[in-house]
């Protein structure tokens, strides 16, 4: 059996000349992004460890078990990168949104709903996973050091969505009223949750991290919040199109994202009258709270 | 002799966008005071866009009417009786009622501000003997029939676009139960001024769809649009129509009316032209497919960020087309007493999307890149409803 302490060093860390050309604000973005990936894996191990007992075959539940020994790869992947490119990393869950999920899913399991599980762990996570290690996989915005460790992650998350897919497709086949049910279910917990932290702004990770939040900026990696919501966006719809949803829910599904804080054009500044709004950041009242109804 | 002293009037809800048109149209027009409990006492930021709306309207927000103006912390739903000392001092005798939960999908919240807030509220002015509850609710609190929405209370209700109509529909009956003389307002989706477009709403109804737009179709060009576009007339109504028609139904209307505030329907934009007025300064595709049903659209084969548009919009947009039809007859005697009502027109429309876009850094600058993309001219496909796949998979091979 692997032992993960001792993973080979993969072919990930080439010295690069442009890592070491990147300013401090780019290390701390870096810094804050990874902290926050690492966050998202602990929170998969534990995910895929609690589901195993769901599980119905040994096969699938070896299959469990082998996807979140990934997951603890890539933490280490995730702290080596940060070793060799000299930015803190924060190996533990400081994000609340996690914790939140995982309240969620543990909830999923405790009424063995097999489906919410692997819709939030398999489609919901993974999907926005998928976006972020794609985002960092480009070498041309990041440097080729962490667009490797990047890439790595990112072919393991698109097996585990594509194993996703394939284990909700058959439960779908089985009782397709019942899954949608686990769909809307898990949709209004997490995808709220999500969403929030496709965010520049924090409630406690850059205190934790000793970064200034506010000198955070996703220009750094030639790229924008709102073109990352956007991408996760239709990235979560192209997912739910896969698995084959009824559109009718899927559609009243998005259209509830539509009330989201993070979906609001005068926070996100698009607007004239909305661009002087300050969003507070790092503790209580900070712009990472959740959805937020529109009363 | 003593000073005639103003009346007093509560308003909730007077820190978001109708709200706040209400206090604007009351300080302007009435000698009233207004009590308004509010969940987190900021004179300024209330004020700041009350003050607005009352210069757009040519007149001066001084400090005679700022004065007139007094926040008090909203107390708990079951703790409402902790306003009987401010309602005291200002002589309240009225109650407007706008706030409440717009979220269509947070049923707890939907529930509990529009149905049980609004329960307590009227039980509350009942027992303080007041002279009127007003209530703000919608338009589409009937739900989806297929016949004249009457002014009346709904009686027989059709299925509900969203938790929200019921809940609308609930405290309506709520209000007209309790004993307490009434007025309920029924505005249809509200935009902006119809002389300057200008708007300081949330991104709400046509205001949604065009935020949609903004952030998913200018990124790109795309040569081809697909859109939900039957032609039925929207039921928009410009807020300086909805202040007007306010202030007349306030002054004039009789105990326990209920007004449909809606646009003329023979001078209201379908779909179709909202959409293509919106394409025409926007994206000018080379074709542009119009379906009479969601259920029509290929959302599977679209461009995912015009799929992305449809879903995240698709509440609204199935709203917008269902054929409203209404009674008018309380606007049409407030017309017939000289109310000015500004019906929403394409022209009026075109004037707040030319003011959205002009507003927006982010069309600006698509605009700039995009616009020698443009196509000069459009064909225009319809996809007829209830159109066979075999036919509509034709009408797709041919036009591409």
């Amino acid at each position: 059996m692997e032992n993960i302490a001792t993973l080979p060093e993969p072919a990930a860390f080439p010295e690069t000349s442009a890592a070491a050309e990147r300013d401090r604000g780019y290390y701390n973005l870096l810094s804050y992004i990874v902290s926050n990936a690492i966050a998202g894996e602990i929170m998969a191990i534990e995910n895929y460890s609690e589901m195993v007992q769901l599980m119905p075959t040994v096969e699938e539940k070896i299959e469990t078990v082998h996807q979140a020994k990934e997951e603890c790869k890539h933490i280490l992947l995730l702290s080596k990168l940060g070793h060799r490119l000299d930015f803190a990393v924060q190996k533990r869950i400081v994000e609340p949104q996690w914790n939140n999920i995982r309240k969620h899913f543990s909830a999923a399991v405790g009424k063995g709903d097999l489906a919410a599980c692997l819709i939030t762990q398999d489609l919901m996570t993974e999907t926005m996973a998928i976006m972020l290690y794609r985002t960092l996989g480009k070498q041309e915005d990041t440097d080729s050091t962490t667009a490797s460790v990047a890439t790595n992650i990112l072919a393991d998350e698109l097996e585990h969505l594509g194993i996703g897919i394939a284990r909700i497709k058959k439960l779908l086949a089985v009782d397709a009223d019942a899954v949608h049910d686990s769909l809307v279910w898990a949709h209004h917990r997490v995808m709220p949750e999500l969403f929030s932290m496709i965010s520049t702004s924090c409630h406690f990770l850059c205190d934790e991290l000793n970064v200034d939040c506010g000198s955070l900026s996703l220009t750094e990696i030639r790229n924008d919040i709102e073109s990352l919501r956007v991408e996760a966006l239709e990235q979560y719809i192209d997912t739910l199109d896969k698995v084959g949803f009824d559109s009718t829910v899927t559609n009243a599904l998005i259209a509830s994202m539509a009330s989201y804080r993070e979906m609001d054009r005068h926070v996100l500044g698009l607007s004239r009258a909305g661009s002087s709004e300050s969003v507070p950041c790092c503790g209580p009242g900070s712009a990472n709270n959740g959805a937020a109804s529109h009363c | 002799m003593s000073e005639r002293r103003a009346r007093g009037v509560l308003l909730t809800g007077g820190s978001g966008y109708v709200g706040g048109l209400i206090a604007a149209t009351l300080l302007t027009n009435e000698d009233v005071r207004i009590v308004a409990p509010v969940r987190k006492v900021d004179r300024d930021r209330f004020l700041a866009p009350v003050a607005a709306e009352v210069r757009m309207a040519g007149a001066c927000f001084d400090e005679a009417m700022a004065a007139r103006v007094h926040l008090v912390e909203f107390p708990d739903r079951e703790r409402l009786d902790e306003l009987d000392a401010v309602m005291d001092e200002h002589g309240v005798d009225e109650i407007i009622h706008c706030a409440g939960c717009l979220d269509y999908f947070n049923s707890e919240a939907l529930e509990q501000a529009n149905v049980d807030l609004t329960s307590r509220l009227v039980e509350y002015a009942r027992r303080r003997s007041v002279a009127r509850f007003i209530y703000l609710s919608t338009a589409f609190s009937v739900g989806y029939v297929f016949r004249t929405i009457p002014e009346a209370l709904h009686t027989t209700p059709g299925k509900d676009p969203t938790e929200y109509t019921r809940t609308k529909r609930e405290a309506e009956a709520i209000i007209a139960a309790s004993g307490v003389p009434y007025l309920i307002l029924r505005p249809a989706i509200i935009i902006g001024d119809s002389r300057d477009g200008h708007y300081s709403g949330k991104q709400y109804g046509l205001y949604q769809l065009w935020a949609g737009m903004e952030r998913l179709l200018c990124r790109e060009w795309h040569p081809e649009v697909h859109v939900l576009a039957p032609r039925q007339p929207v039921q928009l109504v410009h807020q300086d129509a909805f202040q007007s028609a306010f202030l007349a139904a306030y002054r004039y209307l009789p105990p326990d009316s209920i007004m449909n505030l809606v646009s003329d329907l023979e001078t209201l934009p379908d779909m179709r032209s909202l959409w293509d007025l919106w394409l025409g300064a926007c994206l000018r595709p080379r074709t542009t497919f119009y379906y009479e049903n969601m259920a029509d659209i290929p959302l599977r084969a679209i461009n995912g960020k015009q799929r992305a548009l449809l879903a995240l919009a698709s509440v609204n947009l199935q709203i917008a087309s269902h054929p409203w039809r209404f009674e008018t007859a309380n606007l049409d005697s407030l017309r017939s007493r000289g109310m000015s009502f500004a019906d929403a027109t394409t022209g009026t429309v075109a004037r707040c999307q030319d003011l959205f876009i002009t507003e927006s850094k982010l069309i600006q600058e698509f605009l700039a890149v995009h616009s020698p993309s443009f196509a000069a001219e459009t064909a225009q496909v319809v996809i007829p409803a209830a159109a066979a796949d075999v036919a509509r998979g034709d009408l797709l091979a041919a036009a591409s």
